[in-house]
């Protein structure tokens, strides 16, 4: 991967996980595979890349977490991540900023961009 | 232990961080990679774990990423004393041979090390060196085992510092069976000041023979 796509997806990561959890209550493996589904195999990444994100929204206040027993035969315990109400107001902060850095961004790219 | 507990072992001794980072790191890491073996058409752990990159590889990965996160991982001070960890691989029924840490601004707590060899802020092993030191034979600024040297040394034989306490005990103030001191007490003491069942007190000659020492631990056994 080179540096510029590396350095792009560590500043969206956050806002993507966000996202995420604001739809519903997921835990890390969940995580990493709707981002890896979602993006068409652009957002795929391991433990070591999304566990730092996840510890660092739970260390803010934005996501909380909480431990339930898989009903399946395996019965294994998760660890869900679900989004706090300070978490859902910094994931509107986040959407403007990014449609005006996104904007902004063409603005100045134009047709370049693309 | 299983193959994916082998890996995250290894992740772990690559990673510096404190005990609270490394625990965390440990309970996702185990359950995310027993998702990832049920996820698997495989289910095979060696192909997760070969997926995933080496132990170093991996934990290279966090501390990238951990780094990032520096109010909660990083101390500002974090220069002028840096963390530091060093585990042996090769270990004696799960202990290591070497442990070194210190973490004396890190986190504001102290570096615990255990191993045959400890050293760190506080250092518990056979051979070990630290502020407080545990041990067999233990060196430290508080220091307690079978045989202890340091500002304060308790022992079971031999303590020998500015206050030992021990069944031979030498010191600024030594307190034993057998004690040799400033202030001494014990069955058999000497010292400047001298107190027991035998004493010899050195208040007029700087010295004391061998053959003294040994007349009087007879004489304190008798």
């Amino acid at each position: 991967m080179s540096d510029t796509a590396s350095q792009l997806k560590k500043g969206v990561l956050e806002i993507l996980v966000l996202h995420l959890l604001s739809r519903s209550d997921l835990y890390g493996y969940q995580l990493i595979i709707e981002l890896d589904i979602r993006s068409h195999g652009y957002f795929k990444m391991k433990e070591g890349t999304l566990y730092p994100v996840l510890y660092r929204l739970e260390d803010s206040g934005y996501i909380e977490s909480y431990w339930e027993r898989d009903d399946g035969k395996r019965g294994v315990r998760r660890k869900y991540y679900r989004i706090t109400s300070s978490g859902q107001r910094k994931i509107a902060e986040m959407r403007e900023e990014m449609s005006l850095f996104f904007s902004s961004i063409k603005q100045v790219m134009g047709e370049d961009m693309l | 232990m299983n193959k994916i507990d082998n890996y995250v072992n290894e992740v772990l001794l690559h990673i510096q961080a404190d005990r609270e980072v490394k625990h965390r790191i440990r309970e996702d890491l185990i359950a995310s990679l027993n998702e990832r073996m049920a996820y698997a058409s495989s289910g095979e752990a060696d192909y997760i774990i070969s997926s995933l990159g080496s132990p170093a590889e991996m934990a290279m990965e966090y501390m990238n990423n951990l780094d990032i996160a520096a109010p909660a991982f990083i101390n500002t001070r974090y220069e002028d004393s840096p963390y530091f960890e060093y585990r042996s691989k090769a270990a004696l029924f799960g202990i290591p041979w070497i442990h070194v840490k210190t973490r004396r601004r890190f986190g504001h707590r102290f570096g615990v090390a255990r191993g045959i060899i400890a050293i760190g802020d506080v250092s518990i092993g056979c051979i070990s060196f630290g502020g407080v030191a545990l041990g067999g034979i233990s060196m430290g600024g508080v220091s307690a085992g079978l045989c202890s040297f340091g500002g304060l040394a308790i022992a079971a034989l031999l303590a020998a510092g500015g206050i030992a306490i021990g069944t031979a005990a030498l010191g600024g103030i030594a307190i034993g069976l057998f004690a040799l001191g400033g202030i001494a007490v014990g069955q058999a003491a000497i010292g400047g000041l001298a107190m027991g069942k035998v004493t010899y007190e050195m208040r007029e000659t700087n010295s004391v023979s061998w053959q003294v020492i040994q007349e009087l631990v007879n004489r304190a056994l008798k």
